[in-house]
């Protein structure tokens, strides 16, 4: 079974290490660590924005190699910021995502991200949470193999975090995965495998339950778990920064 | 002393200056080479007239009268007004002063000739030179040709001017222009009989240079000519061999 | 929007075959007397300059919009960078200091000049830098090359060159021929043929550099691409006009109106929005006083600095919101 996503060797000079990664078909991934431990690096290599050396591939083809026609449909990368100065329409911004226009499809992701009553307001003029989910659309649009996100979760209210949870798992099939990096270990319960990134290289590589419960974790980020609850770790020194 | 010694007392003696281009021909057609203590820096420059050789064996000067005071010239040949109290200056400074204010027509160009000889003390040598603008006015031709004369950018001469009055001495009458320019629209729809154009500086790049490159321009015309352009700043006597060529070529 | 360009080529159109004809009076009457000459006034007096405020107006368009789109700034555009005020500058040290005659080799100098002043520009304000740090960098470049061109201009060997500043710094299509068309033109064309197919990509832009990468893209080579290409366009068109401002700064603000804010499928209308309005400043500068002309580049500024000024407002308003 060729995984879907196979990385070999993917560095990013002075960020991340020589890193390998097999993901199949069907699975959503978790990507958590501490500020500038290589999670936003280990994204964009995959997504073949950034790499010094080593390949990404997706059915077996390096994506770097893939023209701009059909990139978008294996891969999909969305950035963690939210900036856009150009007042373009949110139903503008989505069609963006497409290679060639499908105005039902446009539809279909303004109703499941709830955006219909913004559809004609420039996005420059949204609030951050709304543009958020524009930007997010856009991501979705091409139906992806991979959807790469980098923190998709910040700046959303309590429902759309988990009302986004909810659709990043229909994204996920038979044909696709979906890798989100996200600040709130917590919300790792809900994706199927869970990634620990610090200091440029995967730490580990675990299901939710067991990396929420490893020392690894609890490591990393100088936490303890506390009954239900995590407080910082006494036995703290300083870490290592970035 | 007799006059004839006197005279050359009077020459032998003079060290004489000029500060501008126009002064400049005159003096060097006039002045015998020990009368000449310093003339413009113009006047040394290949471009800006056909004495500069002769202007060489001269320092140059800025224009100023502070330049000339070190030389103790002891005639100043001024004109070409302006803002500047030269002559009142020279005159302050003990240095005598022979005046040849911008001749409106031929006839100042020959009285100026006339008076810079005489302050020089060599009336003599005015005599080739006035008797050629004689015979060149003499033997004007009675046909006139309607003719256009430029310079880069297409300016022209006013019918009224001096230049235009020397050119009618070759058979050539400047058509009154508006604004005293030609453009290519009246170079192409009402061309002259003859099209004069001035060759100064045409080897240095400006914007009118690439104006005379124009096809309309280059093409206008029943005939075209090109003139020396450097005696058409001062349009003084060194205008008298360029306007003798110019009209054995009309013939 | 395909409706909008259509009418915007047909604008362009008219305003060319109105600029091209008027004053018409003079024109019929030489039909009249004499044919032959009425069709060399239209071919070689009347045709390059309407060629001129078309291409020349369509170059500064589509390049400012394509300057936009790539700095992802509202403010960009070949004056504003500095890019037109190097042009001048390359072309002026090329044709009065170097001796270069070549119409072509002027045209390279200044196509070098808008290109090393593009360079000069990046290296001071980084390319995603803030709009301030942007238009401090560009302004300040292009008061440097404007200087500079009067300077050698003043000092040039032919004492009739300070007086071609104001041609060089404020622009002028009089009296330029077919040659001199085809020599800003030709070159300038196939450049803004080649930004029209990167259209796609500059869109791309709008949603960040990351993004644009994902998709494929190279964002480092497109920003060589347009920078280059755009230097070539605008430096090729100032060599022989001189600079001329705030065209391509307005005219993609209009067309991305069109666009529906789009900065990469602004560049066609852009190109046509430039074209109209060099074409009706060029057309009142034939209207000015009798024996007068006023630069072309004159009015244009006249004309746009009340919008930049309003642009900037706007700007800031929405910076702050």
């Amino acid at each position: 079974m060729t995984a879907l996503l196979a990385a070999r060797g993917i560095v990013i000079a002075g960020r991340l290490l020589p890193t390998d990664l097999d993901v199949p078909a069907g699975q959503l991934i978790a990507l958590i660590g501490p500020n500038g431990g290589g999670k936003t690096s280990l994204l964009r290599a995959l997504a073949g924005i950034e790499t010094s050396a080593g390949a990404t591939m997706i059915d077996g083809e390096p994506i770097e190699a893939v023209p701009p026609a059909r990139r978008a449909k294996m891969a999909s990368f969305l950035p963690a910021s939210r900036e856009i100065i150009w007042p373009i329409r949110v139903r503008d911004v989505i069609a963006l995502g497409l290679p060639a226009p499908d105005p039902g499809r446009v539809d279909e992701l303004i109703e499941l991200l709830e955006l219909q009553s913004l559809t004609e307001r420039p996005v420059d003029r949204l609030s951050t949470g709304e543009r958020a989910r524009v930007l997010l659309a856009r991501a979705l649009a091409p139906r992806p193999r991979v959807l790469l996100l980098d923190e998709p979760l910040s700046n959303l209210d309590p429902y759309w975090v988990l009302r986004l949870l909810e659709i990043l798992r229909g994204t996920v099939t038979a044909s696709s995965s979906t890798l989100v990096a996200l600040h709130d270990i917590e919300r790792i319960r809900a994706f199927d495998r869970a990634l620990l990134i610090a200091d440029g290289a995967i730490a580990a590589d675990l299901p939710p339950e067991e990396m929420l419960a490893s020392e690894k974790l609890a490591g990393t980020f100088q936490i303890e778990k506390s009954g239900d609850d995590w407080r910082v770790s006494r036995r703290a020194g300083p870490r290592s920064s970035r | 002393m007799p006059a004839f010694a006197s005279v050359l007392a009077v020459s032998a003696a003079v060290r004489a200056a000029s500060l501008n281009l126009c002064t400049d021909e005159y003096l060097l057609l006039l002045a015998e080479q020990r009368q000449i203590v310093g003339v413009s820096y113009l006047a040394r420059d290949e471009r800006e007239t056909s004495l500069w050789r002769l202007a060489r064996h001269y320092p140059g000067n800025r224009g100023s009268i502070e330049d000339i005071l070190p030389l103790r010239p002891t005639l100043l040949v001024t004109g070409g007004g302006g803002g500047r109290s030269t002559a009142l200056l020279a005159r302050r400074a003990g240095i005598r002063t022979v005046d040849i204010t911008y001749a409106a027509d031929l006839d100042g160009v020959a009285e100026n000739l006339r008076k810079v000889a005489a302050a020089l003390g060599n009336p003599a040598r005015a005599e080739p030179w006035l008797r050629r603008l004689a015979a060149l006015r003499r033997d004007a031709p009675a046909r006139q040709l309607d003719t256009i004369w430029i310079s880069g950018g297409g300016f022209s001469l006013s019918p009224e001017s001096l230049g235009a009055q020397w050119l009618r001495l070759a058979g050539l009458r400047q058509r009154p222009l508006a604004g005293g320019r030609a453009t290519l629209e009246t170079l192409l729809t009402n061309p002259p009989r003859v099209l004069i154009k001035s060759d100064y500086r045409s080897n240095e790049m400006s914007g009118g240079e690439r104006w005379l490159a124009h096809p309309i321009v280059r093409h206008a015309g029943a005939r075209q000519m090109v003139t020396d352009g450097r005696p058409w700043t001062c349009v003084g006597p060194l205008m008298i061999p360029e306007i003798e060529r110019l009209r054995a070529l009309i013939r | 929007m395909t409706r909008a360009t259509v009418l915007l080529a047909f604008a362009l159109l008219a305003c060319a075959t109105l600029h091209l004809l008027t004053p018409l009076a003079p024109l019929m009457a030489l039909q009249r007397s004499a044919p032959v000459v009425a069709q060399l006034l239209l071919t070689e007096i009347r045709l390059p300059r309407t060629l001129l405020a078309l291409g020349y107006g369509f170059v500064l368009g589509m390049a400012g919009a394509a300057l936009q789109a790539l700095f992802a700034n509202p403010l960009a555009s070949p004056d504003v960078t500095g890019s037109s005020s190097g042009a001048a500058l390359g072309a002026v040290f090329a044709a009065y200091w170097l001796g270069a005659t070549e119409p072509l080799i002027l045209a390279g100098a200044g196509a070098t000049g808008a290109f090393l002043a593009l360079v000069v520009m990046v290296v001071l304000a980084g390319r995603r830098a803030e709009t301030t740090t942007m238009l401090l960098a560009g302004v300040a470049i292009a008061l440097a090359a404007g200087a500079g061109t009067s300077l050698l201009l003043a000092l040039a060997p032919s004492p009739f060159a300070f007086y071609d500043s104001f041609e060089w710094l404020m622009g002028s299509l009089i009296d330029r021929s077919l040659a001199q068309a085809a020599v800003a033109l030709l070159p300038a064309a196939a450049c803004c043929a080649f930004l029209a197919t990167r259209s796609r990509p500059l869109d791309l832009m709008a949603l960040g550099e990351d993004i644009v990468a994902s998709l494929g893209y190279d964002p480092r080579k497109l920003a060589l691409q347009v920078i280059i290409a755009s230097s070539v366009a605008v430096g090729t068109c100032v060599s022989v006009c001189g600079a001329i401002g705030f065209i391509g700064l307005l005219a993609p603000y209009a067309a991305r109106r069109i666009s529906g804010g789009h900065p990469g499928r602004a560049l066609l209308p852009a190109g046509m929005i430039g074209g109209i309005l060099l074409l009706v400043a060029d057309g009142a500068v034939r209207f000015g006083p009798p024996g007068r002309t006023i630069p072309v580049g004159i009015l244009t500024t006249v004309a746009g600095t009340p919008l930049f000024l309003w642009l900037v407002v706007t700007m800031r308003r929405r910076v702050t919101s």
